[in-house]
């Protein structure tokens, strides 16, 4: 062979697959977007972009406002069938003025795709207002944990976030001295900020092929991924199998997170300080989460101390800066849960119903329905 | 897997841009040499990297007095290394646990917190180099030569291992007249690596998937769950040896080969002249030979080879699985030399070929069950390809 | 000539593809295998 034209090929070939991922990453993957879907998730080994969130919200018609979840999967409503999550609900009720999207996701955060759109829309000066989940002691999910911490770097390279000075110094130091995972991830998406890697081979891999094994689909890992459906628990299915699991694994659980002591929420609140802008949190409206009653009156005192810190957490992030912070689920009873932590059908639209009015009046609040 | 992270990305990216920009041979040794402390600082850490230079300091030292005494003071350095950094626990709480008082527990509180990165590969290394000297070879004069030898970061995780007769020389070609040709081949080898350990993973996780449900299946997919298992290693080990032997070529340095077709062997005796050929020679060069190889008669050649391919097995892991499997093929090439020997005057047909390849398949793919599975559970596999 | 020149283009072109496609893979989580155990 001949190192010329090889290297030639070579050359060519990064150069073209780059520019076919500038190119592609605006091409929209999913029509009607509802929520994520259950293997859009890193042990699915499918990561949606930044780019990809832009283009869910330019398919959308532009509304008054923006509204924007974030968070886990409590938001995005597992426990709820796709055509009965809660955000269809609120979207309902708010009305043709707004677009509610859902990019909360399983084992998500605050701090991940939900935060990055709505600081992309603010940084274009669009009205938004963001949701997000918190539980009773923890905002602001640790980057160096997060399961998809590679939004931050891949919003932050695309000036989708907003200056934030603590948060730009460990962005922009991560990929030389971050804990080993965050570096990898830093140089990763430094690296697909030129070759577009990412954007590429979602495409492939959602329209075309998949070309790894995961544990999650297994079987059906190499078939391209827009086939697959994720219709969600019927609510039928929840009621039959709820509180139907291991009661005492669950009872183990709902106990240690009731004695969880105030030095994690204050070990969360200086990650909140670093990860999230002060403007950002001005327009945020914060949902904390509580569990379901069923196991909390099996456990004498816990509903009282999972409350009272909730409270705290209440008015901890209201001094912080947050819009709003509501705790919906303290009126909450055990149907409205479809298991510990996720909200039945049910539970969705009372919490639809009490967040819609909060909203509507925070939109008008911030000049955004004149 | 250190070479699929981005960390070692932006490592190769900038450390073969500065190689390929430098044109001053002592200038790429040396980067050569600071890449290979580099490597081992990040990926072994400083703990691990000083006990690289420490051995490779009395390995040197000990080489260069050309003093048989102190020479097998040093080896005896590097063994003794090797078997407390890896064996210890394992030779304490499986051998001397019924003749000592001591617990699990205080066991391990003696061992060191950190094992060194590629510490079976770099004392094998050492080994060699200080036995080869002991029987005669010159040793390495140049600090700097030998540090490249040692402190070569392609070959620092997983091998192949190296021959410094061979490496020194290939070294220097590299440093001085490396070519676009050459570099070339080593991306293209790197980019088949690749390509062989992404099928190797696939396999892994099918194989894991498949592995609960094993007993469920129908006899033929059992077996293809065996042939699985035969393939994923190969695809695996092969293709992380294609990328080491890529990286070094793209430095213009040629490092031994590791794998032949392996699959592609009659015999137990053929497939370990075509399996992970750089181990196998050294076993065959620093354990068989010096315990007397085929020279002392039929059963001491049949308890040597018993003896060396034990050794080799646990070389692999510090548990009783892989000594069995070491075991497992002594027996293997011991009948082997024995079937050869018996019909040496014959040259095997066509149909004896095909049988020879068949068995030789079945008896290392059954082999790969002791290498992955304790005993009783690939034992329990084994008979499930026979017993519906 | 031209078909070396060619062919050695085309593996380029391929070495490429393999290389941007790894740096996609890596992002992904994958069971770790390792033959020998340090």
């Amino acid at each position: 062979m001949k190192p010329i034209p090889f290297f030639l090929g070579l050359v060519i070939g990064l150069f073209s697959l780059s520019i076919v991922g500038w190119s592609i990453q605006n091409t929209p993957l999913a029509q009607s977007f509802v929520r994520f879907h259950t293997y859009n998730n890193a042990e699915a080994g499918f990561l949606t972009t930044a780019a990809e969130l832009a283009t869910i919200i330019d398919q959308q018609p532009p509304p008054r406002a923006y509204i924007i979840v974030g968070g886990s999967s409590v938001l995005n409503g597992v426990g709820q069938s796709r055509d009965l999550v809660w955000t269809r609900r609120l979207q309902n009720l708010l009305g043709k003025d707004f677009v509610v999207l859902n990019f909360a996701n399983r084992a998500g955060g605050p701090i991940d795709f939900g935060s990055v759109a709505a600081e992309m829309l603010l940084r274009q000066h669009r009205p938004v207002i963001y949701v997000a989940d918190a539980n009773e002691t923890v905002y602001a999910n640790n980057p160096r944990t997060s399961f998809y911490r590679h939004m931050l770097f891949d919003g932050w390279l695309r000036s989708y976030l907003l200056p934030w000075p603590p948060r730009d110094a460990y962005l922009r130091w991560a990929a030389f001295d971050g804990a080993e995972g965050v570096r990898n991830v830093a140089l990763g998406e430094w690296l697909n900020s030129f070759l577009r890697f990412n954007e590429l081979w979602n495409y492939i891999t959602f329209n075309f092929v998949g070309l790894q094994w995961n544990n999650m689909m297994t079987a059906k890992s190499f078939s391209p991924f827009r086939r697959r459906s994720d219709p969600g628990a019927s609510p039928e299915v929840s009621r039959t199998t709820r509180y139907t699991g291991n009661n005492d694994a669950e009872l183990a659980t709902v106990a240690s997170q009731a004695g969880r002591p105030i030095e994690r929420m204050i070990a969360s609140a200086s990650l909140t300080e670093q990860f999230v802008p002060l403007q950002l949190r001005s327009i945020t409206l914060v949902v904390v989460d509580l569990l379901s009653p069923y196991y909390l009156d099996l456990l004498p005192g816990s509903r009282e101390a999972l409350l009272a810190r909730a409270t705290e957490q209440q008015t901890a992030m209201q001094k912080m800066g947050f819009n709003k912070v509501m705790i919906p689920a303290k009126d909450f009873t055990a149907d409205d849960y479809a298991d510990r932590v996720h909200l039945s059908v049910e539970g969705g639209d009372k919490m639809a119903a009490a967040l819609a009015p909060v909203v509507r009046q925070m939109a008008s609040d911030l000049g955004y329905l004149r | 897997m250190i070479f699929l992270t981005y960390d070692f990305v932006w490592f190769a990216l900038t450390f073969l841009g500065v190689y390929s920009l430098t044109r001053w041979p002592q200038a790429r040794l040396l980067l050569l040499i600071a890449a290979g402390v580099w490597f081992q600082a990040i990926y072994g850490g400083v703990a691990s990297l000083s006990i690289v230079l420490i051995l490779s300091a009395i390995s040197y030292a000990a080489a260069r007095t050309e003093n048989k005494t102190v020479i097998c003071i040093g080896i005896a350095a590097c063994v003794v290394t090797l078997l407390y950094c890896k064996y210890m626990l394992f030779l304490a709480s499986s051998l001397l646990a019924p003749f000592l008082p001591v617990s699990t527990g205080a066991i391990e509180s003696w061992l060191p917190s950190v094992i060194p990165l590629g510490i079976s590969f770099f004392t094998f290394e050492f080994v060699h180099y200080l036995v080869d000297v002991y029987r005669g070879d010159t040793p390495v004069r140049s600090i700097r030569d030998f540090g490249s030898f040692i402190l070569f970061w392609p070959t620092m995780i997983s091998g192949p291992i190296k021959r410094y007769q061979q490496f020194i020389p290939a070294m220097h070609h590299g440093i001085k007249a490396r070519s676009s040709s050459d570099a070339m081949q080593g991306l293209i080898r790197v980019a088949i690596g690749l390509t062989k350990k992404w099928g190797a993973d696939n396999l892994t996780g099918l194989i894991n998937y498949a592995e609960p449900h094993l007993h469920q299946q129908p006899l033929a997919l059992r077996w293809i769950f065996l042939i699985a298992i035969a393939a994923r290693i190969l695809l695996d080990f092969s293709g992380y040896s294609d990328m080491a032997i890529g990286y070094a070529k793209v430095m213009g340095i040629t490092v031994p080969e590791n794998f032949n077709w392996p699959y592609l062997a009659r015999s137990p005796i053929e497939f370990w002249q075509r399996w992970h050929m750089s181990l196998s020679l050294w076993i065959r060069d620093y354990v068989y030979i010096p315990l007397g190889g085929n020279r002392l008669g039929v059963p001491r050649r049949i308890i040597n080879a018993l003896a060396a391919m034990t050794i080799c097995g646990l070389w692999h892991g510090a548990a009783w699985n892989f000594a069995v499997w070491g075991f497992y093929h002594g027996i293997g090439l011991a009948t082997a030399t024995g079937l050869q020997r018996a019909f040496s005057e014959t040259t095997p047909g066509p149909v004896v070929s095909f049988a020879g390849w068949l068995a030789t398949m079945i008896f290392v793919s059954v082999g790969w069950l002791l290498f992955f599975y304790p005993i009783d559970k690939a034992v329990t596999i084994a008979k499930m390809l026979v017993i519906p | 000539m031209t078909l070396r020149r060619a062919f050695s283009f085309w593996a380029g072109l391929a070495v490429a593809v393999v290389f941007h496609y790894a740096l996609y893979r890596i992002a992904q989580p994958v069971t770790p295998f390792i033959y020998v155990v340090f």
